[in-house]
């Protein structure tokens, strides 16, 4: 039988040009595809450094670009730096550091106050006074600095309690669900809490409201105890959900 | 007028907490509140007492009519303990627990204090009474 020769040539030698001809055709489709790549990579980043000043000072911008980033699937905080290419290409890397250390500052610095969980404006205020008057500070910086902070491995988490308060934990203990209930509920009266309130507006239990609050109170350090109110007898006060002047 | 800080608006300020590390914190801050108190109304002396009777030189701390609260003599007897024990007061007299001399100046402090006025009004190497060195 001979070799390479009569139909069935034919039919393998248009097999691979075909082959040939299709790989040909992804090359060009992935050279173009890649030339634009790099394109679009270079037109951000030139925007991005042409308005660095702009992201780093104007807190609107700033969220602005932010959105746009996302918005075409880019994501500021990746890359294998710290801080990802945005603090690379901005020299942001910096700002962002100084941030993450000023909100472990605060955190640090009221945890024996408040047992290690913040509310986001008391956090974003106090950070804010630590910078100076026209700091523009805004509540999504402090969010994606904590996000920078998570390989620290000390808990630093943003909590929803609902309500449209957020809290900022900075222990590694977690909260769990039914202290966050608890939270939630003495943001709504400006910081205290009874078993009362658990029981008539969350339908709890009495010993499941008093075994919550005492926990909150002797074991986790999350509340304050006031015994001498004419009412109530003992209420439970939650500083991270007391508003602070200083 | 005294500025007031906000801690003292707190309803749970005025009572001795459970938890060791929350009463830590807030023994600082009644220390603190007490010490800063006696420098600017120069109170020298706090009694168990100032917590049991109202009236006297202490009011304005250890009282907040607005929130009806006030601290009970149990936790002053406490604070003051604390203080003694951080070396910010001594029981005077000696051997009892119920009045307190507070250090918002320390001795040597005061001795500083003395020998500048001492020093100021040329009356160093001379011998006063005590009474020509108190404010008439």
């Amino acid at each position: 039988m001979h070799r390479g020769v009569g139909l069935a040539a034919f039919d393998r030698q248009v097999s691979q040009r075909f082959a040939e001809l299709s790989s040909e055709v992804s090359k060009t489709q992935v050279d173009h595809l890649q030339s634009q790549l790099t394109q679009f990579q270079t037109a951000l980043f030139h925007f991005a450094t042409t308005h660095r000043d702009s992201i780093r000072s104007d807190p609107a911008f700033r969220h602005a670009f932010q959105k746009m980033c996302l918005s075409i699937g880019v994501d500021p905080l990746a890359g294998p730096r710290k801080g990802g290419w945005l603090a690379e290409m901005l020299g942001m890397g910096d700002w962002q550091y100084e941030l993450g250390v000023q909100i472990v500052d605060v955190c640090v610095s009221t945890r024996e106050r408040n047992g290690g969980v913040i509310e986001m404006g008391e956090l974003v205020r106090m950070v804010s006074n630590l910078r100076g008057v026209k700091s523009g500070i805004t509540e999504e910086d402090v969010i994606r600095s904590i996000k920078t902070l998570q390989p620290l491995g000390a808990g630093y988490e943003v909590l929803d309690v609902g309500g449209g308060k957020k809290m900022v934990r900075s222990v590694v203990k977690e909260l769990d669900a039914d202290q966050a209930v608890v939270l939630a509920e003495a943001q709504v009266e400006g910081g205290w809490i009874v078993e009362a309130i658990l029981e008539n507006r969350r339908g709890w239990t009495r010993d499941r409201a008093r075994a919550a609050l005492e926990n909150m109170l002797l074991r986790d350090g999350l509340c304050w105890l006031d015994s001498q109110d004419e009412r109530y007898g003992k209420v439970y006060w939650v500083p991270s959900a007391m508003r602070w002047d200083e | 007028g005294f500025l007031l800080p906000s801690i003292h608006s707190a309803p749970p300020f005025f009572t001795e907490q459970p938890n060791p590390s929350t009463q830590a914190h807030l023994t600082e801050q009644w220390i603190r509140l007490i010490l800063t108190y006696a420098r600017h109304k120069r109170l020298f002396v706090l009694r168990v007492e100032d917590a049991e009777v109202p009236g006297g030189d202490w009011d304005e701390i250890l009282r907040n009519e607005r929130i009806n609260r006030r601290i009970l003599p149990s936790y002053l007897s406490s604070l003051m303990a604390d203080m003694v024990a951080k070396n910010l007061t001594v029981y005077e007299p000696p051997k009892q627990t119920r009045a307190v001399i507070l250090y918002w100046r320390l001795p040597e402090e005061w001795a500083d204090v003395l020998h500048s006025w001492a020093t100021a009004t040329g009356q160093l190497n001379t011998i006063l009474t005590f009474y020509e060195i108190s404010p008439s």
